[in-house]
């Protein structure tokens, strides 16, 4: 539901737009700190309502294309296009259509409200106006109740929800986001990307996310860009990316890893057992005690696949203390990519899984996703395809677990 | 030490009496430093800003150019402007040798370079961050100036009043320039500054005392409020 | 923030690419210098071994100005195991130190108040020494048509009465003693926005008042000795004989160094220095000595 809408009088620019363009579209950007290119784009494009993802690494020029991006540097070379305008560094009001959110943004000394109110009083507002929407906008990201609350008394997550709030409060066309959680606690980083997603998913900004972490990019983007040392190596869906990486860095910065969170069932001896939210029950080293939440993290290169050697599959898992691989699981192979060496397999677990020790499988109700990466020989011997019935396996100590503390304010 | 009391009693006496030629004097002291500081921060601050914000190819000369100027003798300032406003100088058909306006230009070139350094200093120290940030949220190039120089308004502050400071302080260039001239016991161009010299070479400790104390009085004041504003140089911002 | 790492890593290649060797040596090479300057001083003290004292000579500007000081210290003090210290004020102020012990010896020219201060006692023995004139200088325009007239005080009233542009002396310097005894026979009290104390030395007094514009009197010796400097102005009024300007010793009573003040008062009123020093002084650049010895007369 869209529920954002754009008022002309906020943007402060003419708000016009040529029919069937696109929001931002650069082209021959470059960009140089003394003899070093930082950024060079041959061509970029961010169609209207979307939200585009530019991932990479540290380094790669992200902060640099977003200053570009977002008229607040000069490029050496090239153009930019806001909705078929051409517009430069020089142009206040293509500027005021656009907001940005940084990632350690400034916040002023005062409450909540000054602070929203700090973009606000470069444009003629009328104030009873502005209140309004201050409100509103506080509404929207969780602050509410903070509105007169001094900025020096809230969390990282609350400086950060203020900063969204400022930004949002202009009733952008285009919205920058540059590393927006990167600031964050982990902890707090996936509260604050659940809340993120809520809000740009009810704006009809377009939005410009820089990022560095692909489970960001995965959450919240339409569309993810992938820039290595200044230029974009991919553009696609997030689907086609990650699963489809066109280059072993691609490849590599995608990652793709497999992330649940569960709650601690038992703990022997520093063995824990986490039932998943899709109800599946994982073995793992951890010193956590029952009851309290964690999240799982599985690289996919831990994932071992094996083809169920006995007809009944029920029966495969009998018997799994002739190897250490605490954890198997079956289930069918949804998707295969390959890329260089490796193949990529995404496996959709059916719930069955053996728990070490006991005899019978056990059936458990719960789906989950493993991705998983095997070598492209390994890959042809089993005959990877999708539809195959697998057994996939990860030993407990390869899995790496966090807690997950709920109920701390962000 | 008797010479010291003695001067220092008859000069309490002088300033309670209100003598007419050290009120004048004071006066224009005051008003020659007043009038150097205003232009000197009309071009310092400027300057400063641009210099404190911007990198451009000639900004280590331009920047060593004004530290320079605020570590310059200012008695060489002094010597400099002379020459300048002599008759055989440049401008020496202005005519404004020996007057208001040449004490003025001399303490000018005194304190504008003190406000631009200053400037140039404190205006630096403020986090690009926070321009770019305005900038971001739909300033103009001007508001964004706007809140950079107000994050550094302390500094802004004591640079005005560390030039105000050099200027009335001064007593080589001003002797040089201005001649400490009187007229039937009327100050024409005496500074409290070259007031003193001449009257100690009189032998006239009193009143020279006399404008010792007011200017001790003065230099106290100013020390308290830059020390006062010192203090008030907090971050003015957070950082998440 | 990339523009300020730029401008630090420039910086910190040109140190490297300089060298640490480089920065060190010229450090050493400055403090080298430095400690050879100081060392000029220490080097003069050890050659001459003799132990000194200090004597304290009160004088006037007028007699620095002119320059003599540089003729007569360093050969009093080849004669005598002492380190002058000249000190040049008004005569006023020169008394004035005189009567703290803050001077040994003065050489000055305000006869009323040296007669003053004798009288107080402060004073052991009181010569005559030299003479020279004083003079009425001008701009070349003379805007008060003072050229050429024989008395000083009508030449002085004329300026009074065309209201020209004076500067004074305004300080208890002898010269300033001497325009008001003008001022006085002339029966006129200057005042008005033309009459302008300047508060300073001869030297500077004359320097206003070429710059300005203006009439001042002076005594001959500062005027020759900076007559380069002061292009603008002229010799209006000499001549006359209340314009003579009489130089006397004066041995302090409280003075610290009484020896070496009495040595310096036999030695500036002896024959050969009043007419070797102070008669020669001035002769080869102006044809005429600037002050003219008179240890001998009594005034």
């Amino acid at each position: 539901m869209r529920i954002w809408g754009l008022s002309r009088e906020a943007s402060g620019g003419s708000g016009d737009r040529a029919p069937g363009s696109s929001a931002i579209e650069a082209g021959d950007l470059v960009k140089k700190y003394g003899a070093r290119t930082v950024v060079k784009v041959d061509s970029f494009r961010v169609e209207p309502g979307e939200v585009l993802a530019v991932l990479g690494p540290n380094g790669a020029g992200k902060s640099t294309l977003f200053r570009l991006l977002a008229l607040l540097e000069k490029p050496d070379h090239g153009w930019i296009r806001y909705f078929g305008k051409e517009v430069s560094v020089r142009d206040l009001n293509a500027r005021r259509r656009t907001a940005a959110v940084f990632q350690r943004p400034i916040l002023f000394q005062g409450t909540v409200r000054k602070n929203v109110e700090f973009g606000l009083s470069f444009r003629r507002f009328a104030r009873k106006d502005a209140r309004r929407k201050i409100d509103e906008v506080l509404e929207l990201v969780g602050l509410a109740d903070l509105r007169e609350a001094d900025v020096r008394t809230l969390s990282g997550g609350e400086l950060q929800r203020v900063a969204l709030a400022r930004a949002l409060v202009l009733e952008p066309e285009i919205l920058f986001l540059d590393e927006p959680t990167s600031n964050l606690d982990i902890t707090l980083r996936r509260r604050f990307r659940e809340d993120l997603r809520r809000v740009v998913e009810s704006l009809a900004s377009t939005v410009v996310l820089i990022t560095h972490d692909r489970a960001e990019a995965l959450a919240l983007a339409n569309r993810v860009a992938v820039i290595k040392e200044g230029t974009i190596v991919q553009v696609g869906t997030p689907d086609e990316v990650f699963l489809q990486p066109k280059t072993d860095f691609v490849a590599d910065l995608t990652g793709a890893e497999t992330t649940w969170r569960g709650k601690v069932v038992s703990n022997r001896e520093g063995l824990c057992t986490i039932r998943t939210q899709a109800d599946l029950l994982v073995d793992v080293v951890a010193d956590l005690s029952p009851g309290e939440e964690a999240v799982l993290s599985i690289r996919p290169e831990d994932v071992s696949l094996s083809l169920p050697t006995n007809a009944v599959p029920a029966l495969e898992l009998r018997g799994t203390s002739l190897t250490s691989v605490r954890n198997r699981w079956l289930g069918e192979v949804a998707k295969v990519a390959a890329y260089g060496a490796l193949v990529r397999a995404e496996v959709r677990l059916n719930g069955t899984q053996g728990v070490a020790g006991s005899r019978a499988p056990v059936r458990l109700g719960g789906e989950g996703e493993v991705i998983c990466v095997v070598t492209r020989a390994s890959a042809d011997e089993l005959g990877l395809r999708p539809g195959l019935q697998v057994v996939a396996g990860v030993k407990a100590a390869a899995i790496s677990v966090m807690p997950a503390e709920s109920g701390v304010r962000l | 030490m008797e010479i010291f009391w003695q001067a220092l009693r008859d000069a309490v006496v002088l300033l309670a009496r209100g003598d007419p030629y050290v009120c004048e004097v004071m006066w224009m002291s005051v008003q020659v430093a007043g009038l150097a500081t205003v232009l000197g921060m009309v071009v310092g601050i400027p300057l400063g800003t641009w210099l404190g914000i911007r990198k451009f190819r000639g900004w280590g000369a331009a920047a060593t150019v004004l530290n320079v100027g605020m570590m310059l003798p200012p008695v060489a300032v002094g010597l400099f402007v002379f020459l300048l406003l002599s008759r055989q100088g440049l401008l020496g058909s202005l005519g404004l040798l020996y007057s208001p306006t040449a004490m003025v230009v001399a303490e000018f070139f005194i304190a504008a370079p003190v406000v631009g350094a200053i400037t140039m200093s404190g205006v630096g120290s403020v986090p690009r961050e926070v321009r770019l940030q305005a900038l971001a949220l739909g300033a103009s190039r001007w508001q964004s100036l706007w809140v950079v120089l107000r994050e550094a308004r302390v500094t802004l502050l004591s640079a005005v009043v560390a030039g105000f400071g050099a200027a009335i302080s001064e007593v080589g260039a001003v002797m040089m320039v201005g001649g400490n001239l009187s007229s039937g016991g009327h100050n024409l161009t005496g500074t409290m500054t070259t007031a003193i010299v001449a009257l100690v070479r009189q032998g006239e400790y009193a009143q020279a005392m006399a404008f010792a104390v007011i200017l001790l009085v003065i230099a106290f004041a100013i020390t308290l409020a830059l020390t006062y504003l010192q203090r008030g140089i907090r971050r003015r911002w957070l950082q998440s | 923030m990339e523009d300020s790492r730029q401008g630090g890593r420039v910086l910190g290649l040109a140190i490297r690419r300089w060298g640490f060797a480089l920065h060190a040596a010229l450090l050493a090479v400055l403090v080298l210098a430095l400690m050879a300057v100081a060392g000029c001083g220490e080097v003069a003290a050890i050659t001459s071994e003799v132990p000194r004292s200090d004597l304290v000579l009160a004088s006037t500007t007028s007699t620095q100005d002119a320059g003599l000081f540089e003729v007569l210290i360093p050969a009093f003090e080849a004669e005598y195991p002492y380190r002058v210290k000249v000190i040049a004020v008004g005569s006023g102020e020169a008394l004035a130190l005189g009567s703290t012990g803050d001077a040994d010896v003065l050489l000055v020219h305000s006869p009323a108040a040296e007669d003053a201060f004798m009288q107080k006692g402060l004073g052991l023995e009181r010569r005559p020494v030299m003479y020279n004139d004083f003079i009425v200088v001008g701009p070349e325009t003379d805007p008060a048509k003072i050229k050429g007239m024989n008395s000083a005080a009508a030449a002085f009233a004329r300026i009074a009465g065309a209201e020209a542009l004076f500067f004074s002396r305004g300080d208890h310097s002898g010269t300033y003693d001497k325009e008001l005894s003008l001022w006085g026979a002339a029966g006129i009290a200057p005042q008005g926005n033309w009459y302008r104390s300047t508060g300073q030395g001869m030297g500077e007094t004359l320097t206003i008042a070429d710059q300005a514009g203006g009439y001042t009197l002076s005594d001959r010796a500062t005027y020759l000795g900076k007559r380069n400097a002061l292009p603008n102005l002229q010799i209006l009024v000499e001549g006359d004989d209340v314009l003579f300007n009489q130089y006397h010793i004066i041995v302090v009573k409280n003075a610290r160094n009484l020896p070496g003040a009495r040595d310096f008062a036999n030695w500036i009123v002896s024959a050969r220095v009043q007419n070797e020093l102070i008669g020669a002084f001035g002769v080869e650049r102006f044809g005429q000595p600037l002050f003219v010895p008179n240890a001998g007369e009594e005034n």
